[in-house]
């Protein structure tokens, strides 16, 4: 396994510059997650990283190998990257077994077992054993996207691909395929990057996260850095839930209508007076019995509606002098509509230029 | 601006996820040596048409007679090509979603016509109603012979189109026909117009039933040319006035096909009909088989029957006419699809004029005579490799020429319903494009090669005029045989050859109607 | 149904195709006269090797008994290609020196004189050429006369009687002719007929007859015997053909079963001119002399009467009685007339074209 270094990479699609100056790097053994929207070029990120598009500028390196740079792409099939698509894409004429071992030759593995130890290795890694006999079309869309990720680690790839490889499947199958998924690449060890737009998948599998926006790079880090810590009003909303207030930046604290909040500053230095936007998490927000109130932070508001998750609750509070804000709160106890309620934040908010 | 690039990737429009969008050299180059090979004709034409100057050339082109040809000719491929299109298109959507008792005997049937010979069906027609002739009979006829280019390819596309959009389009307020139009006809509509221009440019080409049926059309007035005044460079001329309305008909389809990406395909059940409806609806199904095979037969069994003289049937050369035909057959087909294969897969993934231009030269042969493609190669062969003139590699050669253009748009189909991921993932599982191409594309693609392979070699066995002019001498056919005897009236004598002809090209009319796809079959 | 196509059916499917294909032709191949295909192409040979190479445009079942009859008698084998006189005149054509073939049997004089102007043939030994009197022959010595045809009008003889017909080919042209005479004006013995009218009657009177008829709406066939199938149908009332069709039909299907029949026109009408079929020897077989042979014995009194009785055609050669039945040759005969006169045909092509009929 090696490391990835995509370097200032530019590429375009026909016309348009699809992906804009974008660095990241991935060291061997690591899963990174490329978070967007639809359209913002992660798969365009993926395809030129596996040889299938050119870049029109910037370098792509794995280990020591240079694989793309302007005018020069190694082919595909050289590079040792893998590729787990979309959808499964798995080859009609072939079986299960077949299409694991498209990529191992007659020959044998390089560890020395024969081709058919080698798929039956793969198969028994993603827990489809029996089923090597079988035809694509007899799968269901877990099982395919299984065999396409043995196929793909089949010819050990240097770098695993995976392009939103649950997307196409449903909720409850894709939590636990995913999480199924993240703990066999750990155990392999495979550098793997994962494209996907479901922030909550990004964030529970990866080791780091690249947020992409209209093909430029606006964040790279923990999953606790750009949800806790986010560069930009843009990723803060992209990631997760927020709650924007408008406010007024006085030493460290923005005055809102849930009372002075301390915040830091992201990405400007206001000066005091300046108006500003504050950005809090929903579960940043919390209930305080009136008896602990204290003058500084705080808000009186009434709960308006409450969107029971089963295990926490989205409420909808309206506070008394202002907006509503949203709050999540784990589902022990909870408030009912039309309870009065006091809300204080527990941790500093983001504060934002006011546009 | 952005969301386009994506939508691209995604497979919204066709673009390949390939490493290179420009299309490659080597390919372009084996695909340019088989449209030189399609092109000979084109060649002799242009050396034996310059052969009497231009002066002479533009007075041919000019003669009345001559633009009445060329109406006639234009006027019959249209009006052909729009019912066979109408109809094959019906009869397909009956076999494959009106749930029909025997639906795989029926769609057999319907591709029955295909082993017939156009003036096979006219010299049977004739038995029975000797005063037809004219346009109404010609187009008829040629209508009835060629359904089955569009019915075969459309019946395909539509088991493996959802129809599912029909019924959204229903709920939306939709009528029936209006929702077919809507939904599902746009994601047939590339095998239906691939399957029409092999009907236009068959209906351009024929001479064997307008002769029969005094239409006169451009081929007549080739056939004229070389019988009556021994005027090669004046044939020439004519013929290639038959090259240029073929271009034009051969570009038609290229803007016509606007290629639609599949969606996703949910195959759809054939829906139950009661009684009445079905019986309605077996008619249409059952038309075109009983015109261009039904009628004919039973003329000719009746004429079997009437001959004051039946000969004696001579066995052994029943049967090395036979053999001959069959073998022909089978090395032309396997010509033909080698040849094609390379314009195929060209015209399959790439654009631009270049390979536009490569497509239609390939598609030349089909637009002429078989007395102009055979004489090119009489002319061809002596000029560069005399040694194998009136040798079968000669003659094979001529059917690969003349029917190539069967199997290009059938292969081009199969190959651009390849998905372009699936290859590429096998480039990034250590695949070199050709190993790609070949452990993946050809695969997949192979039953449209199937079906390319049997349209010519149907073709083959009935071909006849290159036939009698490049055939080894004593070689015979089942068709020359046939011809042999229908010269002469020696209706008893033909009778035998006409039904073997029939049932020996039906062989593979009846594979091709059950050739299904390599993956279709859906959960 | 189960997908994986393992590429061994598929190459097994392709192998087992290829040796039926191979088999099929091995057998055929036995079956013809094969050695003569492959072979180079023929210069001239100037040695009798017992053999020849024949394009005969005149049909199999019609001249393979008197091959038969001729390689009977000499030893000579005969190895011929058949096929319709214009498409081998022109394939002869496209051919040019490296023919294979030494000998050319031609249904009509047009398309010897295509090849003899082409210079495709060889001046033929005197006494060949000097057997077939003068009118029925070439004039250079090209090619010979071998059989004659007149041409005649067939009738519906449902509806008419001989009598109720006219006499000269005038009187097919008026008004009440209107669509209903039939006639093949891409055929060569019809534009024969045409430029016999032109030398017979002059250039002024061919063309308004011609012009006469393509007002008249005919009715256009492809051939004689398409005429004569239709008028024995009932589908035209008459048409203008050659005589012996109506004989070899007849011969099939019983003289009292044709409902079409035959009328002679007067003799010295452009109507009733003589045609002749005809063969010559091509360059390349000048010398050889089993194709002199043939030729010979086409001239013959056996070959001559080989045609009488099976194709009621008229002989050439003076001393053979004409088939029964039919007027007397030398009462139809056109001294004036050069059947082979390509000039000739030429103008009344241009004839033909500018009235809109072929």
């Amino acid at each position: 396994m090696s490391d990835l270094v995509v370097n200032r990479v530019s590429v375009t699609h026909g016309s348009t510059l699809a992906i804009d100056d974008v660095s990241l790097s991935i060291h061997s053994g690591e899963l990174v997650a490329v978070l967007g929207p639809s359209g913002c070029g992660k798969t365009t990120l993926l395809l030129a990283i596996a040889g299938l598009l050119p870049v029109r500028s910037g370098t792509i390196s794995i280990g020591d190998r240079e694989i793309s740079r302007a005018g020069r792409t190694v082919a595909p099939e050289k590079r040792g990257v893998g590729w787990v698509p979309q959808e499964a894409s798995l080859f009609p004429h072939l079986s299960v077994g077949e299409n694991i071992g498209f990529a191992v030759s007659r020959r044998g593995d390089f560890s020395g077992a024969s081709r058919a130890e080698r798929i039956a290795e793969l198969a028994n890694l993603v827990g489809l054993s029996d089923l090597t006999g079988r035809a694509p079309n007899q799968l269901s869309g877990g099982q395919a996207q299984r065999v396409a990720l043995a196929r793909a680690l089949a010819p050990r790839p240097d770098l695993l691909l995976l392009d939103e490889p649950f997307a196409a499947l449903d909720t409850q199958l894709r939590t636990a395929l995913r999480r199924e998924v993240a703990e066999l690449l750990r155990a392999q060890g495979t550098t793997s990057l994962l494209v996907t737009h479901d922030q909550e998948e990004a964030l529970t599998l990866a080791d780091r996260v690249a947020v992409l926006h209209d093909g430029r790079l606006v964040q790279f880090g923990t999953p606790e850095e750009i949800y806790q810590r986010p560069a930009s009003d843009w990723v803060a909303s992209f990631v997760g839930d927020v709650v924007e207030l408008p406010g007024q930046w006085r030493a460290g604290r923005v005055l809102c209508a849930l009372g002075a909040v301390e915040a830091s500053a992201v990405g400007f230095t206001p000066a005091d007076g300046d108006a500003v936007r504050l950005m809090l998490r929903p579960e940043w927000i919390v209930p305080r019995p009136n008896l602990l109130a204290s003058a500084a932070a705080g808000a009186d508001a009434r709960v308006a509606a409450i969107s029971y998750a089963g295990h926490d609750a989205m409420i909808t509070a309206d506070l008394v002098d202002g907006p509503s804000v949203l709050m999540r709160m784990t589902a022990v106890e909870l408030p009912e509509v039309g309870d009065n309620i006091r809300l204080a934040v527990q941790r500093p908010g983001l504060a934002f230029a006011a546009t | 601006m952005l969301r386009h690039g994506t939508a691209a990737l995604l497979g919204r429009v066709p673009v390949s996820a390939a490493p290179s969008t420009r299309t490659p050299l080597a390919l372009i180059v084996v695909a340019l040596v088989s449209a030189a090979v399609a092109a000979i004709p084109l060649a002799y034409l242009l050396v034996r048409a310059g052969e009497s100057g231009l002066t002479s050339i533009i007075d041919t082109l000019a003669r009345e007679r001559v633009v009445e040809y060329a109406a006639n000719s234009l006027g019959l491929a249209a009006a052909t090509t729009a019912t066979a299109l109408v109809l094959g298109t019906a009869v397909a959507f009956v076999l494959t979603r009106v749930q029909v008792p025997f639906a795989r005997t029926w769609l057999l049937i319907s591709a029955l016509p295909l082993a017939v010979p156009s003036y096979l069906a006219g010299y049977g027609w004739l038995v029975s109603f000797p005063g037809i002739n004219g346009f109404a009979p010609s187009w008829l006829l040629l209508t009835a012979v060629t359904v089955p280019y569009v019915t075969l390819p459309v019946a395909a596309a539509l088991r493996g189109a959802s129809g599912d959009l029909e019924g959204v389009a229903r709920t939306l307020g939709r009528g029936p026909l209006r929702a077919f139009f809507v939904a599902t006809w746009p994601s047939i509509r590339p095998a239906a117009i691939a399957g029409s221009l092999l009907v236009a440019l068959y209906a351009l080409s024929d001479f064997g039933l307008v002769a029969m049926m005094r239409y006169p059309t451009l081929t007549w007035g080739i056939n004229s040319a070389y019988s009556a005044s021994f005027d090669r460079a004046q044939a020439a001329t004519l013929a290639l006035l038959l090259v240029v309305l073929a271009f034009i008909v051969v570009a038609g389809e290229r803007a016509a096909r606007r290629q639609v990406p599949r969606a996703t395909a949910r195959a759809v059940a054939p829906r139950p009909v009661n009684r009445p409806v079905l019986l309605a609806l077996l008619p249409i199904v059952a038309v075109a088989p009983l015109v261009g095979v039904g009628v004919p037969l039973l003329g000719l069994l009746s004429r079997l029957l009437e001959a004051a003289t039946v000969r004696e049937i001579d066995v052994p050369r029943l049967l090395g006419a036979v053999s001959s035909t069959v073998g022909v057959a089978v090395l032309a087909a396997l010509l033909a699809v080698s040849l094609a294969m390379p314009i195929a897969a060209l015209a399959a993934r790439h654009r631009g004029r270049l390979v536009a231009a490569i497509e239609s030269v390939g598609y030349l042969g089909h637009a002429l005579p078989g007395i102009v493609v055979g004489l090119s190669l009489v002319f061809f062969s002596l000029a560069v490799v005399p040694v194998l003139y009136q040798s079968l590699a000669v003659l094979v050669f001529a059917y690969a020429v003349l029917f190539m253009p069967k199997a290009i748009g059938t292969m081009r189909a199969g190959l651009g319903d390849v998905p372009p991921r699936l290859v590429s993932v096998a480039r990034t599982l250590g695949m070199s494009p050709l190993q790609a191409w070949w452990r993946v594309t050809v695969p997949l693609a192979l039953p449209s090669v199937g079906i390319g392979a049997l349209l010519v070699a149907i073709a083959t066995m009935k071909e006849l005029p290159a036939t009698l002019l490049l055939r080894p001498t004593g070689v015979q056919t089942l068709a020359t045989e046939l011809w042999n005897r229908t010269v002469v009236f020696e209706f008893g004598a033909a009778a035998p050859y006409a039904a073997l002809l029939v049932l020996v090209a039906a062989v593979p009319a009846v594979i091709l109607s059950g050739v299904r796809s390599a993956a279709k079959e859906e959960l | 149904m189960r997908v994986t196509a393992p590429l061994s059916r598929i190459a097994t499917t392709a192998i087992a195709t290829t040796s039926l294909a191979a088999a099929c032709l091995l057998l055929s191949g036995c079956s013809a006269a094969a050695p003569a295909a492959v072979e180079t192409p023929a210069t001239a040979q100037p040695v009798a090797d017992g053999a020849f190479t024949l394009y005969s445009g005149r049909e199999e079942e019609l001249v393979q008994p008197l091959i038969d009859q001729f390689t009977d008698k000499t030893g000579i084998v005969v190895e011929v290609r058949y096929g319709n006189t214009p498409e081998l005149a022109a394939l002869l054509l496209e051919e040019g020196d490296a023919s294979p073939a030494d000998v050319f049997l031609s249904q009509d004089a047009g398309a010897l004189g295509a090849l003899g102007q082409a210079g495709r043939f060889s001046t033929l030994p005197a006494d060949i050429a000097e057997a077939i009197p003068a009118g029925f022959t070439s004039t250079d010595g090209r090619w010979v006369g071998v059989t004659g045809r007149a041409r005649v009008v067939v009738y519906d003889g449902e509806r008419y009687t001989a009598d109720q017909l006219p006499d000269t080919i005038d009187g097919y042209v008026t008004d009440e002719w209107a669509g209903r005479l039939g006639v093949a004006p891409g055929n060569a013995s019809f534009q024969s007929f045409v430029t016999a009218l032109r030398v017979l009657d002059g250039e002024d009177a061919a063309a308004a007859w011609v012009e006469a008829l393509a007002d008249n709406s005919p009715q256009i066939f492809e051939s004689n015997g398409a005429i004569l199938a239709a008028v024995d149908e009932g589908v035209v009332d008459a048409g203008l053909i050659n005589h012996y069709y109506w004989y070899r039909t007849a011969a099939e299907v019983g003289p009292e079963n044709m409902r079409a029949q035959l009328k002679f026109l007067t003799a010295g009408d452009a109507g009733s001119i003589v045609n002749v079929s005809g063969a010559g020897i091509l360059n390349g077989a000048a010398a050889d002399a089993d194709a002199l042979e043939f030729l010979r014995y086409l001239v013959s009194q056996a070959g001559q009467t080989y045609f009488v009785e099976q194709t009621f055609e008229y002989p050439l050669l003076p001393g053979v009685a004409s088939p029964e039945g039919l007027p007397s040759l030398d009462s139809l005969i056109n001294r004036e007339l050069d059947l082979s006169d390509l000039d000739d045909l030429a103008t009344t092509q241009r004839l033909l074209a500018d009235a809109g009929l072929i």
